[in-house]
């Protein structure tokens, strides 16, 4: 197990070294001079050398982006354009809040979509399934910026009832939450259903019930159980587009996370802070599928039998 | 007594009417009633954009200001209202689905066409070659598909173009994991085998034998890809890293009209609608392709 676990973060590495050129590559590319908007308007071609000697601009691409690598290696992803301060700095003063919402996302879409799932395979074609699988289908479809706003139309500007932007306590997390786990809520919802569906039509399910089992032991013990792996597989993976989706949603709220402060740097052409948050958002990312991987490892002793 | 068999057989299969492939799937695909509604919706969709001019004017009502008509709520007039400088909403969408559509369309296109090659050449080539493709898409599939998209605009600026780079080349990965997959499935078929042993070269054995047989996953694949570029379209555009005003664009109108909504519900609800109708239909429609397309539902 811990043999596994070693593998997959030592496969880690060129994951993060491939990413890291990839957004490095792009981000040189970008038309336009760093040191003029390092300095803002005013500056003379002493100051423009010097600045451009201090970021290391006048060195070939690939010495650039070693030294890159081996700053980020020791937690230093350089200084932003427009605070000058820490890219590190910055990032981590507001990734507890994206982290706080995209976790509060993940918790609503698990804790609605698994039971509607279970429900709807359980009583497959009853009332149930088939309006969960139309809210499904809807919430898969939704943009989820637009279901943001009309929900900001409809419970914060019509009945006022939660705050439509910032953070501010509890309340104000609803909305935001709420919208971000849409399309999560609906893909988990579907693959808890097909996912338990399948299961439920196995022979040892007949069995259990053939003994006398109680339902609720059947569907929960014997079914779920064995349906977990794609239902994990799903929300992990929502967890990882929840980060990106959270660009999009922490827009629409002014949730103060690292969505908004990505939209914030591209439009100020803050290179370094642009690329130090892709990087960072690729490695959660990463390491969510890693923690995925582990998971399943808990939930199927098959899995776990291979790696012993 | 084994001979007769196989010739009777043979005649009775000829005897059937032989249907093509392609009608075999419409027939499925006619059953479905969810995707028969999606290619419904898809098609008065696409019927909309396409005869745009004959419904609407352009220049008139789709982009001309009129501050006397600004923020008007639906009526017979303007029948999904006007926005926040006065222009026809309905026209806009429709006019917006000119844009979102091909490009859309663009898009999976380019990334169906290198990632299909990618995935096919790392299917069939050399082990090193198909370590060094996929451990790169690897990589690719590392930055979720909308953060790698919008990292791409924010470097070459916002234009058509480079949305259309941008959203195509984030698509590329997955359009390579499932044709690959596919390819190596195929490769090892007795058929394949056959083609080798009469003498066909590599390439007449990708193109004619191994890419026809792999059609089914990607076209599949496709149709759902140009749901998620409709709405990476709609995304970046809200964000102001898409199709720049006044071009109108589902997602840009969203982000004008964002600032209205507690005086003028419409102007935020119907371009939202148009986005997920279009979305929905596709996703409908893919879901009815890959049912009709899996030779395991056959009959």
């Amino acid at each position: 197990m811990y043999k596994f676990i070693l593998k997959r973060l030592f496969m880690l590495i060129p994951v993060l070294l491939g990413v890291s050129f990839i957004v490095f590559t792009i981000m040189s590319l970008t038309p336009g001079d760093p040191v003029q908007l390092y300095l803002g308007d005013n500056y003379s071609q002493e100051a423009h050398d010097q600045i451009s000697e201090e970021l290391g601009l006048n060195d070939p691409f690939l010495i650039r982006y070693a030294k890159y690598v081996f700053n980020a290696l020791q937690g230093d992803l350089g200084n932003t354009y427009s605070t000058k301060r820490p890219v590190t700095t910055e990032i981590f003063a507001r990734f507890p809040a994206t982290v706080r919402l995209a976790g509060a996302a993940l918790f609503f879409a698990i804790a609605v979509g698994m039971p509607l799932g279970i429900v709807s395979a359980v009583k497959q074609y009853s009332l149930t399934d088939n309006a969960s699988m139309l809210v499904a289908l809807l919430g898969v479809s939704m943009p989820n910026f637009w279901l943001g706003i009309m929900l900001i139309l409809l419970l914060a500007a019509n009945l006022g009832i939660f705050p439509a932007s910032g953070d501010a306590g509890f309340k104000s997390l609803v909305l935001p939450a709420i919208t971000l786990s849409a399309n999560s809520l609906a893909t988990i919802t579907r693959m808890t259903r097909s996912s338990m569906l399948e299961i439920i039509r196995q022979d040892y399910i007949r069995t259990a019930r053939a003994k006398g089992l109680r339902e609720s032991v059947v569907v929960f013990r014997h079914a779920l159980r064995n349906a977990m792996i794609p239902i994990i597989t799903s929300a992990g993976l929502q967890f990882g587009f929840a980060l990106g989706g959270a660009v999009l949603v922490e827009t629409v709220f002014s949730w103060p996370g690292i969505g908004r402060l990505l939209v914030d740097a591209i439009k100020l052409k803050d290179t370094p802070l642009v690329l130090g948050l892709v990087l960072v958002m690729a490695v959660s990312f990463t390491v969510i599928n890693l923690i995925i991987d582990i998971l399943y490892a808990f939930f199927d002793p098959r899995v776990k039998a291979q790696y012993k | 007594m084994n001979f007769m068999t196989t010739i009777t057989t043979t005649t009775i299969v000829k005897r059937r009417k032989k249907k093509s492939q392609f009608v075999m799937v419409w027939e499925r695909l006619k059953q479905n009633r969810l995707a028969v509604a999606g290619l419904v919706i898809l098609s008065v969709i696409v019927l909309a954009a396409i005869f745009a001019n004959l419904l609407f004017d352009y220049e008139a009502m789709a982009v001309r200001q009129n501050a006397s008509i600004r923020l008007n709520p639906p009526s017979s007039e303007h029948w999904l209202g006007t926005d926040e400088v006065g222009r026809d909403i309905l026209a806009r969408i429709v006019f917006g689905a000119r844009i979102s559509l091909p490009v859309a369309f663009a898009t999976i296109l380019i990334a169906a066409v290198i990632g299909g090659l990618l995935g096919a050449i790392a299917g069939y080539g050399s082990r090193t070659a198909d370590n060094i493709i996929m451990r790169i898409m690897d990589m690719f599939l590392a930055i979720p598909s909308t953060l790698l998209a919008i990292a791409i605009v924010a470097t070459l600026g916002s234009s058509i173009r480079n949305l259309l780079i941008a959203i195509a080349v984030s698509n590329i990965p997955p359009f390579a994991r499932i044709i690959r997959s596919s390819v190596i499935t195929i490769r090892n078929e007795e058929f394949i085998e056959a083609a080798q042993a009469i003498g066909a070269n590599d390439r007449r054995i990708i193109f004619k034998h191994i890419l026809p047989n792999a059609m089914a996953p990607m076209i599949v694949q496709a149709t759902m890809c140009i749901a998620g570029s409709v709405l990476s379209i709609a995304s970046l555009s809200f964000l102001g890293l898409g199709i720049q005003p006044p071009t109108p664009e589902w997602g840009s109108m969203l982000s004008n009209g964002r600032q209205y909504i507690r005086v003028a519900w419409w102007v935020c609800t119907f371009p939202g609608i148009a986005i997920m109708l279009t979305i929905l239909s596709l996703n409908l429609l893919g879901d009815g392709l890959r049912d009709a397309l899996d030779p395991k539902l056959k009959n």
